[in-house]
């Protein structure tokens, strides 16, 4: 066994910390889905600014989908599912369910406002 | 066949509250109304659409009306539609099963009413989506089929009974198998699931190109109606993820798409 293998172990402890120092400089911003509703309805994040959804349902599988921003996520009941956004232009961008829900479907939607 | 219909007559049926023109295989989606010269290969279907048969609320008070007066104004067109085609959401969505299956069977004595005896469905999100299609194929049949008229071949698809409206690769095979043996005519797309935060946009014709000498000189128009909601209440599927007529197996990334295609007259295909 040749020394890169004995440095594995190590190297990966680095990644995985530096993977949490990352990750802990970021901030975290829950939002959750219930039909047919998302809170926070209005998400502010600043440009240049990374951070990270926490997405979770309430009830039943959703969707969120940001056109703008190219995000299109599903989310399953008993599960997170993690959405990083790094803004680089201010504005106000719309997102919506994509998983039809029922009568409120259509009004299901909310804004990650950008501000500069 | 028929003499076109007058601009005066198609007026009348927009005077229903969200009847609006959708497509017409004549020349192009903007060509509805261009008086043509008839021949006799020429027919008209009248489609309708987004009855939301059920719904109760401000944006449409009417609703319990307009679904009647539409048969009624089909009815009363001078020339009688070669058939009529509804193009989803027959009803408006519940939780309630029964309810659900309720509202379709009332549907379909309404529409019982229509003096034009041939008559295609196809399911909305609104009957579909929250059960898999399961009440709306005990009420319609199947959730997608093709059939045949005058040269025309009209391919209709299932993207609603998924909640994602996805077609799915069962679909997608039936539907390959079902055009192989035609030529490309023309692509129609329909909104899918809705996208809130955008103005409801009806059926619109994508794409048009004629290739099959079977329907030179067809004149094909129809009407979309929506007359149990205003324009606010529905959406159109985002463009962002379908900016252009879908081909051959890319279509599953857009579940809008709705192909026509000219080929050999002949009976329903059902899946």
């Amino acid at each position: 066994m040749g020394a890169q293998w004995m440095l594995a172990p190590f190297l990966a402890l680095l990644l995985v910390a530096a993977n949490a120092d990352v990750a802990a400089q970021e901030k975290v911003i829950p939002v959750t889905a219930e039909r047919f509703k998302f809170t926070p309805g209005v998400i502010e994040v600043k440009v240049g600014v990374p951070v990270v959804l926490e997405l979770t349902t309430l009830d039943r599988k959703h969707g969120f989908q940001v056109p703008d921003l190219k995000i299109d996520e599903t989310i399953e009941p008993g599960r997170v599912t993690h959405v990083r956004i790094v803004p680089d232009k201010a504005g106000t961008y719309d997102f919506h369910c994509t998983v039809f829900c029922g009568s409120g479907h259509e009004e299901m939607a909310g804004q990650i406002v950008v501000s500069p | 066949m028929n003499e076109p219909k007058g601009r005066r007559e198609f007026m009348q049926l927009l005077g229903l509250g969200g009847v609006v023109f959708a497509s017409g295989l004549a020349g192009a989606c903007t060509n509805i109304l261009r008086k043509s010269v008839a021949q006799e290969d020429d027919f008209f279907f009248v489609q309708l659409s987004d009855s939301h048969w059920g719904f109760k609320g401000p944006p449409n008070p009417e609703a319990a009306n307009t679904l009647r007066q539409a048969v009624a104004a089909v009815n009363a067109l001078p020339s009688a539609p070669d058939f009529v085609v509804f193009t989803g959401d027959l009803t408006h969505t519940t939780d309630d099963e029964a309810e659900r299956r309720k509202r379709m069977r009332e549907f379909k004595a309404i529409v019982a009413d229509l003096k034009t005896p041939v008559q295609h469905y196809m399911p909305g999100e609104h009957d579909a989506s929250l059960d898999w299609g399961k009440a709306y194929q005990e009420n319609f049949g199947p959730t997608h089929y093709s059939f045949d008229y005058k040269g025309i071949h009209f391919a209709v698809l299932d993207n609603v009974s998924d909640p994602q409206a996805a077609i799915g690769d069962t679909q997608m095979d039936w539907l390959l198998a079902d055009l192989k043996p035609l030529r490309p005519e023309a692509i129609w797309r329909r909104r899918g699931t809705g996208q809130p935060g955008t103005a409801a946009k009806p059926s619109t014709c994508s794409s048009i190109g004629r290739t099959s000498p079977s329907s030179t000189g067809t004149s094909t128009r129809s009407i979309t109606s929506g007359p149990a909601r205003s324009r606010t209440m529905r959406r159109r599927r985002s463009s962002s993820r379908c900016p252009r007529p879908c081909r051959s197996r890319s279509a599953r990334r857009c579940p809008g798409t709705r192909r026509i295609r000219g080929g050999d007259s002949g009976s329903a295909r059902s899946p």
